[in-house]
């Protein structure tokens, strides 16, 4: 518990007396990716909060909370539709009088007490802000009173003004994205003594700014990758860890969309690593020739001004298709050693292999975060001081791009158990790739004929989703119904997925997902990661072998 | 002279259009002086600054001013700038994005003249300036190029503008003008950040405009540092920067102008509202003006 918190109890008085409107509407937390509070009425309180720091700080903030709910820094993303009448009723339960401004948005309206840039809440009161989101776009909201201080101490956020009829568009036909793969990139900077200071009540300069931690949606890395909403950062709620597919023109065409805005003191260098990103508008402004064509630019350092809004689109695309099997490295290059990638103390990113979608060995004592042969590249501010946390490297304004392998992560058997016959030959290693190797189960030898088993799957991730199973196998004999089965921990049974497949004596692959929830199909506690799935073959009176060839789980992990 | 070169730097530096005539010689003198500026507080401090002289390029008398006068000149124009440094220490002066026939710059002794000589060659807005710790002292100055077309800022019909406001972004430190010669400059940290020499709330707000007024903003940096502009209430659409206009101009409410760099934006006032704030959004609130219907 902070030192400070029992301090803020009379705020916290003030909150549960402002009754919280039911008109904004947060919906379902997404993993990762934006975090839209949906509405056209808003509840804010602006009020103070700490955040804690990945070097064990807690620094003192004031942000505009949702009234009535959790401190939060930043101020919740605001998401509208173009036209809306938008209303933000604005409660302060700071001190001092505080404000907002809406840059980019004309004839904002409403009421409070006159100040320099907006209407004032004063301490302990209320303002009323209303406009019409006339345009689409990525805005910010700020503070228009005391700047040098309150925007200092934190009291900014994100507006989304979204096309009317196309939640899919940033801005028009051109921009269409990947609702799926819809980023916020909320920059910030802080100077915890300034932020002392107001704890303290002691002398506040501006001019002695000096600023130490820099955060991306008011986390500093590695937190900026962990999920929006973890319970260990309770007033820091949205992650920032950015998650593709290679591109592929049918199966995956859509371009991320990355909505970055500066709400810092100074400009940022941000340098995403991997591809060029798009930047196809700024300041809730399409970029546009003068004849209304395309004027978007790529780039790989993008400074982003304080205050400024910039979009970009953003796909990866997979230039060579690097692939152990169909397309690997000429035997004349060396394969990529990519396992110096070590962040801190031997934990590594890399899966130890250079292809997407593998995993390999890592050195002794090397640790890796890698789930399964996923790509991950750094986005981070190049202003090498802010990718620190106070001094520290590698910490601060950072993130990680992740590039899932296209058809999700990819599990082997790495067990085979036989329930039903016996083992002819061969081990769960010959169920790894379509190849000339076979485990071969014989079946039973009286009555009607079964052979029975499973491959057992491990490091599955809790909260993947979309297992599916290949199986790819024949018999010894014609045409013998084969089913595939699942385990399902929940309930300690195998569950079956889809009808029979007949396979005769020659290859062939089925492919099956199970029925949902499949939360029930990932083992948890002593048999935490583990599916497991089974391979049923019915036959005659006739004894036969089952030849497996390859059994493997996709599936996408969180 | 063949007409008046100096818009006085009131309201803003709100100016009309001046009647485009055909390219001339033009000569200027200008006095490099020790002065002083009140800013808010207030604080008194010490400034060079560029002043017009007097008959005969006489400098008794002139009142050096921070930033110094809006030169302003029509495109084509051999334009000479005659410096006279009434200081005790050399005086240079350069015009960024102007070839000088004396190359980059020219200096003036102390007590002596130098005479710079250019063709203003092309549009735009740019700065006039000192080098090196002149700067911080304040020896930097506006110089507009107008093209023949009256009321277009680069002689086309989109950078057409009904009005005009020059916004001179420089910041100063009265510690470092204390002591220009032996200052440290790793200890350079400014307290007052100024829009045309003032610091809020001296600074003029930008009157007089209405709904539909096209407002062209030249921003010119004469400051240390980047600095980001926000505008509230309005966009602002950016037709050139460095004097040299845009391919794409685009729409925005947060503009950084590098230190060294000028821009031009136009803001046509939209019809809800009647004052927009213009300010560093880098959080130095002393550099902060209105433009004000009416």
């Amino acid at each position: 518990m902070h030192r400070g918190f029992r301090a803020f109890l009379p705020a916290a008085a003030l909150l549960v007396a402002f009754a919280p409107s039911a008109q904004a509407q947060a919906p379902a937390i997404p993993r990762q990716g934006i975090v839209c509070t949906n509405g056209t009425t808003f509840d804010l309180t602006a009020t103070p909060g700490y955040i804690e720091t990945p070097d064990g700080n807690s620094v003192l903030m004031w942000s505009y909370a949702p009234t009535g709910g959790q401190f939060q820094s930043p101020g919740p993303v605001l998401c509208v539709n173009q036209g809306d009448s938008v209303t933000v009723h604005l409660h302060n339960a700071l001190t001092e009088p505080v404000s907002m401004v809406f840059p980019g948005q004309l004839g904002v309206g409403g009421s409070g007490t006159a100040g320099l840039l907006a209407d004032e809440a004063p301490a302990g009161g209320d303002a009323t802000y209303t406009f019409t989101a006339s345009q689409p776009g990525t805005y910010i909201y700020e503070s228009g009173s005391d700047p040098s201080k309150q925007i200092e101490m934190g009291l900014y956020g994100a507006l989304i003004v979204r096309p009317a009829g196309h939640p899919d568009y940033a801005y028009d036909a051109a921009t269409r994205f990947d609702p799926q793969r819809e980023y916020l990139v909320l920059l910030s900077d802080i100077d915890p003594d300034l932020h002392h200071a107001v704890e303290t009540g002691g002398a506040y300069d501006f001019n002695q700014l000096h600023n130490r931690y820099f955060a991306i949606n008011g986390r500093q890395f590695p937190d900026t990758l962990q999920d929006n909403g973890v319970s260990w950062l309770p007033g820091q709620p949205y992650g920032s860890l950015l998650r593709v597919k290679p591109y592929n023109a049918t199966s995956n065409p859509l371009p991320a969309l990355i909505r970055m805005a500066n709400v810092g003191t100074v400009n940022h260098p941000f340098h995403p690593h991997g591809n060029h990103i798009k930047e196809v508008a700024q300041d809730g402004r399409a970029l546009r020739t003068p004849g209304g064509g395309d004027a978007s630019s790529e780039h790989f350092a993008a400074t982003i001004g304080s205050g400024q809004t910039e979009d970009y689109l953003f796909s990866w695309k997979d230039q060579d298709s690097w692939n152990p099997g169909s397309n690997p490295f000429p035997a004349s290059v060396a394969s990529p050693d990519y396992r110096n990638l070590t962040f801190k103390n031997g934990n590594t990113w890399s899966s130890g292999s250079a292809y997407l979608g593998s995993k390999g060995t890592l050195p002794v004592g090397t640790v890796s975060q890698n789930i399964c042969g996923e790509w991950y590249f750094p986005w981070h501010s190049h202003a090498l001081n802010e990718f620190t946390n106070y001094d520290a490297g590698f910490g601060g304004m950072a993130t990680l791009l992740r590039v899932d392998p296209p058809g999700g992560c990819m599990a082997p058997a790495g067990t085979a158990s036989i329930l039903a016959g016996t083992l002819n030959s061969g081990t769960a290693t010959d169920l790894a790739a379509a190849d000339t190797a076979y485990y071969k189960v014989n079946s039973t030898t009286t009555g009607t004929r079964t052979a029975d088993w499973y491959g057992g799957f491990a490091g599955v991730p809790g909260g993947s989703t979309g297992l599916a199973v290949t199986y790819t196998g024949r018999n010894s004999i014609a045409a013998l119904p084969t089913t595939l089965w699942m385990w399902k921990w929940s309930t300690s049974t195998w569950v079956q997925m889809g009808a029979a497949t007949g396979i005769g004596t020659s290859d062939v692959t089925v492919t099956r997902t199970p029925p949902s929830p499949e939360s029930g199909f990932i083992g948890t506690g002593a048999n935490s990661g583990k599916v497991r799935v089974r391979v049923l073959t019915t036959g005659t009176t006739g004894n036969f072998v089952t030849q497996g060839n390859l059994l493997k789980l996709t599936y996408d992990a969180p | 002279m063949r007409r008046t070169l100096v818009l006085i730097l009131i309201a803003a530096g709100l100016t009309l259009p001046a009647s485009p005539a055909s390219a001339a010689n033009v000569s200027i003198d200008l006095c490099a002086s020790a002065g002083t500026l009140t800013l808010p507080g207030p604080v008194t401090a010490n400034i060079w600054g560029y002043a017009l002289a007097g008959s005969g390029g006489s400098c008794a008398g002139v009142t050096p001013s921070v930033p110094g006068p809006v030169l302003s000149v029509d495109q084509g124009d051999a334009v000479s700038i005659v410096v006279h440094n009434t200081l005790t220490t050399p005086v240079s002066l350069e015009v960024p994005g102007l070839a000088l026939g004396q190359g980059a710059g020219v200096s003036a002794p102390a007590g002596g003249t130098a005479t710079a000589t250019f063709t203003a060659s092309a549009p735009g807005t740019y700065l006039y300036q000192g080098t090196e710790r002149q700067l911080p002292m304040g020896l930097y100055g506006a110089l507009v190029v107008r093209p023949p077309a009256a009321g277009q800022a680069y002689g086309s019909a989109t950078t057409a503008y009904d009005r005009e406001a020059l916004l001179v972004l420089s910041a100063i430190d009265p510690a470092f003008n204390a002591a220009p010669a032996t200052a440290d400059l790793y200890h350079y940290a400014p307290k007052f950040w100024l829009i045309n020499g003032k610091a809020y709330p001296d600074t003029d707000p930008v009157h007089g405009v209405a709904p539909g007024t096209k407002v062209l903003l030249r921003y010119l940096n004469a400051g240390f540092d980047n600095t980001s502009m926000r505008l509230l209430g309005a966009y602002e659409r950016v037709l050139a920067r460095d004097a040299r206009p845009l391919a794409n101009p685009f729409d925005a409410t947060a503009e950084t102008i590098p230190a060294g760099g000028t821009e031009d934006a136009v803001v046509t006032i939209p019809a809800s509202g009647t004052r927009f704030p213009l300010y560093n959004r880098q959080l130095h609130q002393t550099m902060l003006t209105f433009i004000q219907v009416p």
